[in-house]
């Protein structure tokens, strides 16, 4: 799975620590998710996205092998 | 997910208690310490008995402060901290299965039921070295990205 979560907060100039804020998790849980140890359940994947104003396919894309 | 944990603020006091009920087993085995006021005058029939409650007290509440230390929500308890917890969960149920083979299978006579009787804490002493090990770890690489 892969995921431009990284590069989406970044275009909206936020820190790990204000996304995790927004969407009411820790900062770990967003770091796992960018660094792809951690994928989110679509409750949270759907918050993401909705915080980072895109869709969730913008967010998440499978991998061949997905 | 949730799960069903004890509240956050029970957290600290369960570790200050496992540090407590910890130091007074280690006591309690190796120097036979007890507190006077858990004696007790046992039944002259029973086969397995001894006339101070102490170890009793003193090895329950070890166990039950570990429960409630390594089952209290977190601060910040999310769908991520679910997740290291069954992880963690699954990791410790496997180590001590393990053991509990290596014991069953290489100890023998007097050692086996003394080791067995320690090895009833090692599931949730696990439980809790990966979890907060892991949270430890996590905590670590997000301050430094």
């Amino acid at each position: 799975m892969k995921n431009n979560v990284r590069e989406l907060r970044l275009q909206k100039g936020w820190s790990q620590t204000e996304l995790a804020a927004k969407t009411a998790v820790s900062r770990q849980s967003i770091h796992a998710i960018e660094t792809g140890k951690y994928v989110p359940t679509t409750v949270l994947a759907l918050k993401l996205a909705r915080v980072l104003d895109c869709v969730v396919e913008a967010l998440f894309t499978l991998e061949e092998g997905d | 997910m949730k799960l069903l944990l004890f509240p956050h603020r029970l957290q600290k006091p369960a570790f200050l208690l496992c540090i407590v009920f910890l130091v007074l087993v280690i006591l309690s085995v190796e120097y036979n310490f007890e507190l006077p006021f858990l004696a007790h005058k046992a039944p002259s029939n029973a086969l397995l008995s001894n006339d101070n409650l102490s170890d009793e007290v003193f090895l329950t509440g070890f166990l039950v402060s570990l429960l409630v230390y390594g089952f209290s929500r977190e601060a910040d308890e999310d769908e991520y901290s679910v997740a290291l917890r069954f992880r963690a969960l699954l990791l410790a149920v496997l180590v001590h299965t393990i053991i509990s083979l290596g014991l069953i299978l290489f100890s023998y006579g007097w050692a086996f039921p003394v080791l067995a009787a320690s090895h009833l804490f090692t599931i949730l002493i696990l439980y809790l070295i990966f979890y907060k090990g892991q949270r430890l770890m996590n905590r670590f690489r997000a301050l430094r990205s």
